[in-house]
């Protein structure tokens, strides 16, 4: 039990990252990747509500119709996210306003929709949980490996001190949007080296244990 | 019951509960976020007018206009924020003027000027102008252009000209 759990944590982070693998949640992911602490704070929001969103329709699953499954859920990320805003509005509003639309925009996040595809609709709950927790955290490792290169090379400081001294020229065109894409570009293309290197194939893993593999095989 | 008619009711379900989440959350929320936003106004509202206590807003020529109190209701001056095309684009700045008509403080929030050049329009050099000038006074003539930056400075000068025409129609000659 205890390895199949630690397989599904690892499977998110790793060979079914939502970010390096899969290209899916790019909205929030370059929205809110100028600064590290932003980063950080959106990828800790995203599992948190990735995990809750998927538990309440795990719950309530049984009852809904086919039809209208995905609306449904959608509502329910919706109300989750929206929630989540009005936390931050009364208790950090300053963190509210440097994530600024792209928290509300995690509503119709495709990671949110695929992990219940895939997964909530296929496996039990303590499992899927992992599941999510696991996907959580390979986002929350992409933005902040993300954020952390930009706010660094584009402002020379990290967390808000000063890393390189006065001399250092920063680029500032990592602040902005097309630096975020290019930056994204870059950390892709590290990734996928990485990956081609070390990364065992899916169905490898699937034929030693017999579960636990991809699901977008199965 | 039919199947279209069960999905419509569990999304129309779904929808109601998460409304009524919703409610009970901004419910929660409202006083706490408005307090908030009351106390920063006020703290801004404190570098103009020492003493400020609270404020009307309302709209006059298109513009928004602060009226400022103090602790007895007293009125002290009125804060505009009035909008400007600049050299390139629109120049939002904020004008301080107290109850005798005299300029308090001018700052500006948003502007699109080239950063060298136009950009002091946020300078103190050339904000710090325009604290004492009164309603009698013809701006053009006590706060000068910053040469190179004509464009930029002659529009802020000229807007404020304006703003300090209505204050004083609005506001002082009653």
């Amino acid at each position: 039990m205890n390895r199949v759990i630690l397989q599904d944590i690892w499977r998110g982070i790793f060979q079914e990252n939502p970010v390096f693998r899969m290209f899916m949640g790019m909205c929030p992911l370059l929205g809110a990747s100028a600064y590290l602490l932003s980063g950080l704070s959106m990828g800790i929001i995203f599992t948190g509500i990735l995990i809750c969103c998927n538990m309440i329709f795990v719950l309530v699953q049984g009852v809904i119709p086919e039809q209208v499954r995905l609306p449904v859920f959608g509502i329910i990320s919706a109300t989750l996210v929206t929630a989540v805003d009005i936390i931050l509005q009364v208790y950090y509003p300053g963190m509210r306003e440097e994530l600024g639309i792209y928290l509300l925009l995690l509503a119709v996040n495709c990671v949110f929709f695929s992990r219940v595809e895939v997964f909530v609709s296929r496996r039990p709950l303590v499992r899927s949980v992992f599941d999510h927790l696991g996907t959580g955290m390979g986002f929350t490792i992409a933005i902040v490996v993300l954020a952390g290169v930009r706010e660094l090379l584009g402002t020379g400081a990290l967390l808000g001190a000063e890393v390189f001294g006065p001399h250092f020229e920063p680029i500032r065109m990592l602040r902005e949007a097309p630096g975020a894409f290019m930056a994204l570009g870059l950390l892709m293309a590290l990734a996928n080296t990485v990956y081609q290197k070390y990364c065992r194939l899916d169905e490898d893993i699937e034929n030693e244990t017999g579960e636990g593999g991809s699901l977008w095989n199965s | 019951m039919p199947d279209y008619l069960k999905s419509a009711l569990v999304f129309i379900f779904a929808g109601i509960v998460g409304g009524l989440f919703l409610t009970g959350m901004n419910l929660w929320a409202e006083e706490t976020i408005e307090e908030r936003k009351l106390q920063e106004d006020l703290e801004m509202l404190e570098d103009y007018f020492p003493g400020a206590a609270g404020y009307e807003e309302e709209v006059v020529e298109g513009m928004n206009a602060q009226l400022v109190y103090g602790k007895e209701k007293e009125f002290l001056g009125v804060l505009i924020t009035a909008r400007q095309q600049g050299y390139s684009d629109y120049i939002v700045y904020q004008l301080a003027v107290d109850r005798q008509g005299k300029i308090v403080g001018l700052k500006v929030l948003e502007h699109d000027e080239t950063e060298d050049i136009g950009g002091v329009i946020e300078e103190p050099e050339f904000r710090k102008q325009f604290p004492g000038v009164t309603y009698q006074d013809t701006v053009s003539e006590k706060v000068e252009v910053v040469s190179g930056a004509t464009e930029s400075t002659r529009a802020v000068i000229d807007s404020v000209e304006e703003v300090m025409e209505t204050v004083k129609e609005e506001y002082l000659e009653q």
